[in-house]
Order: structure tokens, then C-alpha cells, then sequence
């Protein structure tokens, strides 16, 4: 976001009044950021759409809960994040098991092709990652949560979150790999 | 220790932790959409505090508008006491009496037959050069009927400079002619009492030929209590003006319906030349004459169905029709008193009951979709105000009127 923070600020206080002009500003200035996020966790470029929307409707709604603390990049970043993952919940989507012998059968190159790549690709190889799989290594690789946030967040033991990481992993690096 | 998994997962985060995409086509009119229909609540004072200004600066506006000259032809004085008359009842055709004073005759009674133009409403009354009344030739003498025979002259006959005095004992006698056959005359009413005892007080004949039967006085005729007269002439009468506030409740397919109350207040104002007479303990004590400003002040409750004609986004069209009951809550008589004023506050009793229809433009002043929803009105309309003994105004003289209500109005 290109906003000073004064600007933010300025900006966040006219949403909250409902101001449809300041909310069109401050939607140019997160949605392509949070359409990355969208994509991530989405999949493909319907899904992410339908995220996208969500995502920002339930910002707006949730505007009067920030505090002002802290970064409202990353406030915003996990409402979009929770989106993502209730839709992945109703959607059914995450057909998680924690199965290590698959896991591990996956295998593991030599060499990190990932510096070979471009944000794009990798974005787009994430993407094509099993929901559960994009879900998991989505959440603790890109945002960080802890495996036993992983399993409350998503009602999950950590064994079957450490597995769909492991698979994930193995996954990408297997088609990073390819390319 | 920095595993393979580590560094994977380091090189992948600082690739898409900030990555941007491209953003779908169409996004934020779905999203605007959707937070149209579920709008915050916006900050009620500002628009309370817009909406009452502006209803200030209108009602200022009109306050300030006098309209023409309603005329109204009296005949006789008109005399208000404290109480409110009730009305007369009449029959098709109504007897008028009023004082008519030939030129150089005594004070006669002549009888005029009108028909009334309206049920319950007393006739209008023709401009005749009429003897001023005061308290000293009211009368309050009875009087008797005259024997069977209609050819029995009148055995005293007041002069016209005669004062028909309560102890004087004399008791004028005309022939038996009933000309209030079918005229209902409610009791209970001193005001009406004082009036037709006023309109009977002088018992003149016709150039010396037996009168017509006057009844019984049912009250004295001398006022004793505080009133104000009006001299026979045309009152001048200001616009009335309506502001309210009021509350509304949709229903029906798109909510296009809508049941409405709320609270309105209307000042009505007339000017006249007349006398004020205030007495103390059936003791006048005050005579003032000039001219008189009676205001009236309601206070009143509305019932309204609406129909809603056109919406906008912002201004919308409606039309509605329904009821109001409407309580005097103050009138108030000024009376010139030198350089100040008097002034007299005689209660009026009842309610005015009215109905009407008419047209309404709205401006909304919340968000599409918020609850509630604040509107300014303006709705002209017309209404008629049934007879309901109220304190003399433009609404009884002309009860079919065309007004404008402005105000808030609040919706559900």
C-alpha cells in the first residue's frame, strides 16, 4: 500500500462512516495484494474472485474492530485469510489426512529451483496445490501460523498439519522441479 | 538448525508474502453492492441537526407569509365567552334573528330564513347595519307569551331609548308566533345561551304591530364573564402553517405501503377589530377595542396510509390519505392596550377532527438500506375539518382547505 500511514488512518476513519469514496480507495489500495492472498488459498481465478468479495465485505463490516495498532496490512491480510479458510470449511474442500508414508514417498531435489522462478509461477504452482495442501502450507509457510494454530484453526490434529506441509512441500518442489 | 525445508519455505515466502495479483474485473461493484445493503449506522444527530434547521428556516418562512383577507360576513356581534358553543342543530331551513335598526325607528327584530349551507353549521348571515350590543341593553328579562288572539296589541312596547331593565317589571307582550318551530336548542351551553339571549335582547316591535314570539330566555343576557366581541367586518387570516414529525411502517410487496403517525403542530392566526370586556366577579372591570389577534395552536395526531408513488435514490413520491385528531392546546386573544397589549387565553375544549388526502415529496436523508430511515416531507394536502365546535378560525369558516405539512419523518 502506497498510503502514508496519516493517510491510512484518515482514510480507514471515512469507511467507517461510510464513506463510499474513501472505501473505493482503500479497496484499490489492498485488493491486489489480498487478490495474491485470494489466489493463494483460492486456487483458481473464480474462487479467488468469490474470496476477494468476501473478504472485503467482511473487512468493511469489521472496520470499527481495528484498534489502530499494529499494521492494517496484516489485519487485513488475516480477515482475508479466515475468509478463505471458511470457505475451504463449507466448500469441504480440505480433505486432509494425516497419512506420513505418503508424505514421505514424496521426493525431495537437490537444489531450490525457487530462486529460478517468479513470484507469478510460484503464486500459480501454489494455486495447483490439493486445497488441503494449499491450506496448510498457505498458512505456515506464507502467514506464518504455527502448526497448533494450523490445527485449532482449522480442527485438525498438528500430526495431520505437519503432514499436509510435509506433502505440500514435496509437491511443489517435485513440480518446481518439472519446470 | 536451518534445514532444506527451512530455506524452501524462506525462499517461497519472500517471493508471494507481498506479491500482488491482478485484481478480477467486477470486484468492487459486487462488494459496493453489497455493503449498500448493509450500511452502517450513520451519526443520527448530524441529519436530526440538518433536518431541524432546515424545518426552522421553512416554518420561519411561512411564519412570516400572511394571506389574503378572508372575509367573513357577520351580521350580528359576535360575542365569545370562556366556554365553547356547541352547535345548533338545524332543520333545512334556519331562522335567523338579527337586530336591524331602520332609520329612525325603534330597534326591531326581523327575521330572516336562510337555509343552512351545511349541516350542524349555523347559516350565514347577510351584512344589515345591526345596533351595537352592550351589557347595559342586554336583557334578561323573560318573556311571556302573548294571549291566543293575534289582533290583542301590545301592551307596552320598550321605546328605542328605553332600557329593558331586569327590575323594571315590565314584561313586553307579542302575539303567540312560534318562529323557532323545529329549532333544537342544546341547554347546556352558556356561551350559545349569552348569544341568544344577545340576538332577543331587544324586544322592539314592528312599528308598533305585535313582534314576532320571542321564547323564553333560557340564561341572562348581560355578559358577566370575560369576553372578547367582534365587530361585524371581515377578519383577516394568516396561512396556517403544520410542521411535524412522524414515524412510518412499510409493508407490502417492496414495501410500497406504509402506515404512518406521529405528531403535528399547527398555529392559526386571525386578526379583527373588536372589543375586549374582562370582568372580575361579574364586575366589568376592562373594556379594550382595536383590533384583536387570536392565535391558536394545535397540537395533533395523525393516522396516514401511504402509498409510495416514485423512489429515487435519494427524493421518492408518495401519496397518502387518513385522519387527524387535533387538540387546541392554546388560544390566545391580544388586545391593544395603549402601547402594550392584553391578552386572554379562553380555553377551548374538544378536539378538531379532520380528514384529508393528498400528495408528499420526500428527501431521504440516510443511506439506502439503513434502519431507520430519516426523511424530510413536505406534503401538500387537501383536508376537511368537521365541525367541531373549535375557537373561531379559517378552518370553520372554510373547513375544505389546502395546507402544506412539513417535517421529519422516520422510517421502518
Amino acid at each position: 500500500m502506497q498510503h502514508s500511514d496519516e493517510n491510512l488512518h484518515l482514510l480507514i476513519r471515512k469507511c467507517k462512516r461510510g464513506d463510499r469514496k474513501a472505501e473505493k480507495a482503500l479497496f484499490d489500495a489492498l485488493a491486489p495484494m489480498m487478490s495474491a492472498v485470494c489466489l493463494r488459498y483460492g486456487g483458481d481465478r473464480e474462487t479467488a474472485k468469490d474470496l476477494l468479495q468476501e473478504g472485503f465485505i467482511t473487512l468493511f463490516s469489521k472496520l470499527d474492530t481495528f484498534s489502530g495498532e499494529g499494521s492494517f496490512e496484516g489485519w487485513a491480510r488475516k480477515i482475508f485469510v479466515n475468509t478463505a479458510l471458511m470457505y475451504l470449511r463449507k466448500t469441504d474442500a480440505l480433505k486432509l489426512s494425516d497419512d506420513l508414508e505418503e508424505a514421505r514417498s514424496l521426493s525431495s531435489p537437490d537444489e531450490s529451483p525457487v530462486q529460478k522462478m517468479g513470484k507469478d509461477d510460484i503464486l500459480r504452482l501454489i494455486s495447483g496445490l490439493p486445497p488441503g495442501f494449499r491450506t496448510v502450507f498457505n498458512m505456515y509457510v506464507v502467514e506464518g501460523y504455527s502448526h497448533k494454530e494450523i490445527a485449532e484453526s482449522l480442527g485438525i490434529s498438528e500430526a495431520t498439519s505437519r503432514s499436509q506441509l510435509l506433502r505440500a512441500r514435496s509437491m511443489l518442489k517435485d513440480k518446481l522441479s518439472e519446470l | 538448525m536451518t534445514t532444506d525445508n527451512d530455506i524452501f519455505d524462506l525462499e517461497i515466502r519472500s517471493l508471494v508474502e507481498n506479491a500482488e495479483a491482478e485484481v478480477p474485473e467486477g470486484a468492487w461493484t459486487a462488494v459496493s453492492a453489497a455493503l449498500g445493503k448493509t450500511a452502517k449506522p450513520f451519526p443520527l444527530w448530524r441529519y436530526v441537526a440538518v433536518a431541524a434547521a432546515a424545518a426552522a428556516v421553512v416554518a420561519g418562512v411561512f411564519f412570516g407569509l400572511r394571506a389574503p383577507s378572508v372575509p367573513v360576513d357577520s351580521v350580528a356581534p359576535t360575542l365569545v365567552a370562556a366556554s365553547v358553543p356547541e352547535t345548533v342543530e338545524t332543520v333545512a331551513e334556519e331562522p335567523v334573528v338579527a337586530l336591524v335598526e331602520p332609520e329612525g325607528e325603534a330597534p326591531v327584530l326581523a327575521m330572516m330564513t336562510e337555509p343552512a349551507k351545511r349541516p350542524g353549521r349555523p347559516a350565514p348571515r347577510k351584512s344589515v347595519p345591526t345596533q351595537e350590543i352592550s351589557a347595559e341593553t342586554a336583557s334578561d328579562t323573560a318573556f311571556e307569551p302573548m294571549p291566543e288572539s293575534p289582533q290583542t296589541p301590545a301592551e307596552t312596547f320598550p321605546s328605542e331609548t328605553s332600557e329593558v331593565s331586569p327590575v323594571s317589571g315590565e314584561t313586553p307582550h307579542f302575539e303567540i308566533v312560534d318562529p323557532f318551530k323545529g329549532l333544537v336548542v342544546t341547554e347546556s351551553t352558556p356561551w350559545r345561551h349569552s348569544l341568544l339571549s344577545v340576538d332577543f335582547s331587544s324586544n322592539s316591535s314592528y312599528g308598533g304591530k305585535p313582534g314576532p314570539f320571542i321564547p323564553p330566555m333560557r340564561a341572562p343576557g348581560r355578559p358577566t364573564s370575560t369576553m372578547v366581541r367582534e365587530a361585524p367586518g371581515d377578519s383577516e387570516y394568516a396561512l396556517p402553517v403544520t410542521a411535524g414529525i412522524g414515524i412510518r411502517f412499510s409493508f407490502g410487496p417492496s414495501k410500497r405501503f406504509g402506515i404512518g403517525t406521529g405528531i403535528e403542530y399547527t398555529r392559526l392566526s386571525r386578526k379583527f377589530e373588536g372589543q375586549y370586556l374582562e370582568f372580575t366577579d361579574g364586575v366589568q372591570t376592562r373594556e379594550l377595542d382595536g383590533e384583536i389577534t387570536n392565535t391558536q395552536q394545535y397540537i395533533g395526531v395523525p393516522l396516514n396510509f401511504y402509498v409510495d408513488v416514485l423512489r429515487g435514490e435519494r427524493f421518492g413520491t408518495y401519496v397518502f390519505a387518513g385522519a387527524t385528531a387535533e387538540k387546541c392546546v392554546d388560544n390566545r386573544f391580544r388586545i391593544p392596550d395603549g402601547n402594550d397589549y392584553a391578552y386572554w387565553h379562553p380555553k377551548a375544549d374538544g378536539l378538531q377532527l379532520s380528514a384529508g388526502a393528498g400528495l408528499g415529496v420526500q428527501y431521504r436523508l440516510s443511506p439506502s438500506q439503513s434502519k431507520p430511515q430519516w426523511m424530510l416531507f413536505a406534503q401538500p394536502d387537501v383536508r376537511y375539518f368537521f365541525d367541531c365546535d373549535q375557537p373561531k378560525s379559517i378552518r370553520t369558516q372554510q373547513p375544505l382547505q389546502v395546507s402544506l405539512t412539513l417535517g421529519i419523518r422516520l422510517g421502518f
